[in-house]
């Protein structure tokens, strides 16, 4: 039995040290792991305390802000009251190391205090010497802090100590705002879209994950200069120079920027396209740093380009056939006149005009699709309008005879040239005439008047047609409509050439409306600034 | 120097890969008193101007084997000076211009001109 005991507390003080050794190697991995993760954290909200130290800083809420500065120390940034707070002038200050305002600090060894600064990122307190307009000068305690990115100087903030903001206000203020800025950051870096923020001379301050993810970067690029990030070419492959950089626009011209014809080459030489929006940040009418926004749209200019491929090739192949009807039946009423009897000929006419009919729906769905796409061209060039309505006044002369109207003209006198696509003024006049002498019955007036109302080119045509019913007034600009009181007395038309003109002018910067009456008439009135339709670049010519 | 039949500047090169349209233009030609050839791409069409002289090209864009464009290239590359006057029913600025940076005299677009303006512009070209 002895032997039994014995043999159980061996068994027993193997079992015992074994559960003593896993314990201990189980508590060294939990204090392994633990300190991995507090490290990890301790990172992530370093990490975050700086990024919000830099926006909050950036966009000045903290308004206790005086100055920013470079990592070198140069002013870049000055809050706009400063004049009203020490009684200093902001271009006095502009690109001054920030050491000037360090000589007063009495008693201490500065030198050492910027040293301090820059190698572990501990503010400090100075002195700065203001003066008032009167001459009477003070001393104003303020802080230097430095702004940190993924732990490195960006630069440095000077602010007020004991502002009239009030530091207990700051203290609370800035929790809130912590909160506030810690809730954008989230939002910043999960937005699909590329974000880079910058400071007033476009140094990056900040790039969000889809940013880095589009432009194929790992490394952080804070700090470095946007244009040497977000290197943007043309449609042509030609390097876009800084200064006609969206970003540097934005900056210059204190407006948002828009385009989507950049493109840009990545590491790995694909080359895709961008549809960019720059704006600069604004804080008390100062300037205080840009943010660009970017997406990669290379699909969907694929899509786009695939779209007018097919649209283009549509209508050839319809084109095609047509021609062959066409010129079969030129052939047929050319052979011999003798040979066909007055029916046939008439037949022939027919289908003449049928076939003509759809030939001109072709090129208004062309047209359609190209506006939709909004792949057509606005040339202006200097045109004068009067020249444009005689030109069609003499095109629509048969139909007028025909139908025994009576067209009268009227121009203001002395009517300047006027910067417009002649094209497609052209194709607007012949529209609404065509129009206002379909739409009239015989022996009807028709009248054109051409004045100026500025800032605007007034063309007005008016008839005592048809007019147009009440209830379907509403739709004249849609596609393919026509009202139901004409429709059964004429035939002839696509439907589709007001949805043209219109789509035409809002994109050059006009307009169109209309008076009716039904049984009374139509007045159509087409303004265009007087300063010229506004260009447009594409790659078709409306026909 | 040349002693065929009919002078060559006379002789008009229908390059069109629709028959009928090919044969509608030939048969219209004809009676206005031109000698035509057609070919149906810019292959064939490219030696028949190598072995042969015309006075005028009407010219299709879209064909096999060698659409329009290619051709006025290789002729250009040859050195080969006739009048060229694009027929097409694609209406691609893009194309009008190609065409005409590579020495297309004119362009028309077949659905929008009748055989009769077609054969005025062809009689202008070369009856002068």
């Amino acid at each position: 039995m002895l032997e039994y005991q014995d043999y159980i507390l061996t068994e027993f003080n193997i079992v015992l040290l074994s559960s003593i050794a896993i314990l201990i190697f189980l508590i060294v991995l939990l204090i392994f792991e633990a300190s991995k993760i507090r490290s990890k954290f301790g990172m992530e909200e370093e990490d975050i305390e700086h990024r919000l130290d830099l926006l909050r800083h950036l966009v000045g809420a903290g308004k206790a802000y005086l100055f920013i500065a470079d990592k070198e120390g140069a002013v870049v940034d000055i809050n706009p009251d400063i004049q009203s707070l020490m009684g200093l002038e902001p271009n006095q200050l502009y690109g001054k190391d920030l050491g000037i305002f360090t000589e007063d600090t009495p008693g201490s060894n500065v030198e050492s205090l910027w040293q301090v600064l820059r190698d572990k990122k501990l503010p400090f307190h100075l002195q700065l010497r203001g003066a008032w307009k009167n001459g009477e000068e003070f001393m104003e305690t303020a802080e230097i802090r430095p702004l940190l990115a993924e732990n490195s100087i960006v630069g440095f903030v000077v602010s007020r100590i004991g502002s009239t903001d009030g530091e207990g206000q700051s203290a609370e203020g800035s929790e809130e705002l912590e909160k506030a800025y810690a809730k954008e950051q989230v939002i910043v870096e999960s937005i699909g879209d590329g974000v880079i923020v910058t400071d007033a001379v476009a140094d990056i301050v900040m790039m969000n994950k889809a940013a880095r993810e589009i432009l194929d970067t790992q490394e952080s690029e804070i700090g470095k200069s946007i244009y040497e990030i977000l290197q943007l070419e043309d449609e042509n492959s030609a390097m876009l120079l800084p200064q006609y950089h969206p970003l540097a626009e934005a900056l210059e011209d204190e407006r948002r920027v828009m385009s989507r014809s950049y493109y840009i080459v990545r590491n790995d030489f694909t080359r895709i396209s961008l549809a960019v929006t720059a704006s600069p940040v604004i804080v008390d009418d100062g300037i205080v740093g840009g943010v660009i926004v970017f997406r990669d749209i290379t699909k969907e200019k694929d899509i786009d380009r695939a779209k007018t491929e097919f649209v283009s090739l549509a209508s050839h192949q319809l084109r095609t056939p047509l021609t062959t009807i066409s010129w079969y039946t030129e052939l047929l009423s050319g052979a011999g006149s003798d040979n066909l009897t007055d029916e046939q000929r008439n037949y022939l006419d027919v289908i003449y005009d049928g076939n003509q009919r759809m030939i001109g729906l072709v090129n208004a769905l062309l047209n359609v699709s190209r506006l939709e796409l909004g792949t057509f061209i606005i040339e202006p060039e200097p045109t004068k309008v009067q020249d444009l309505i005689m030109s069609v006044l003499r095109d629509v002369q048969p139909s007028v005879e025909e139908k025994q109207h009576e067209i009268a003209f009227n121009s203001e006198e002395e009517m300047p040239e006027i910067n417009l696509d002649p094209r497609l003024m052209r194709m607007i006049i012949q529209n609404l005439l065509t129009n206002a002498i379909k739409y009239t019955p015989d022996k009807g007036k028709i009248t054109i008047d051409l004045s100026r109302h500025y800032p605007d080119l007034i063309l007005k045509v008016s008839d005592n047609g048809f007019g147009i019913p009440i209830n379907q007034q509403d739709r004249i600009f849609t596609k393919l409509f026509r009202a139901d009181n004409v429709l059964s007395k004429n035939t002839e038309g696509t439907g589709l050439g007001l949805y043209i003109v219109k789509s035409v002018l809002d994109r050059a910067g006009g307009n169109i409306w209309f008076e009716s009456e039904e049984g009374k008439g139509t007045t159509f009135y087409v303004t265009i600034p007087l300063e010229g339709m506004k260009a447009k670049s594409g790659t078709k010519t409306l026909s | 120097m040349d002693t065929e039949n009919t002078s060559p500047s006379k002789t008009v090169l229908v390059v069109e890969d629709e028959r009928p349209l090919a044969r509608a233009l030939e048969m219209k030609l004809k009676e206005a008193g031109f000698e035509v050839d057609v070919m149906d791409n810019g292959k064939s069409a490219l030696e028949a101007v190598s072995q042969k002289t015309f006075g005028l090209i009407i010219l299709d864009i879209l064909m096999p084997k060698m659409n329009g464009l290619k051709f006025l290239e290789e002729m250009v590359k040859k050195n080969i000076e006739i009048p060229v006057i694009v027929a097409s029913n694609l209406s691609r600025e893009d194309e009008i211009k190609e065409a005409k940076r590579l020495g297309a005299v004119d362009y028309f677009i077949k659905s929008e001109t009748s055989l009769g303006d077609i054969v005025s512009i062809v009689e202008e070209r070369l009856n002068g």
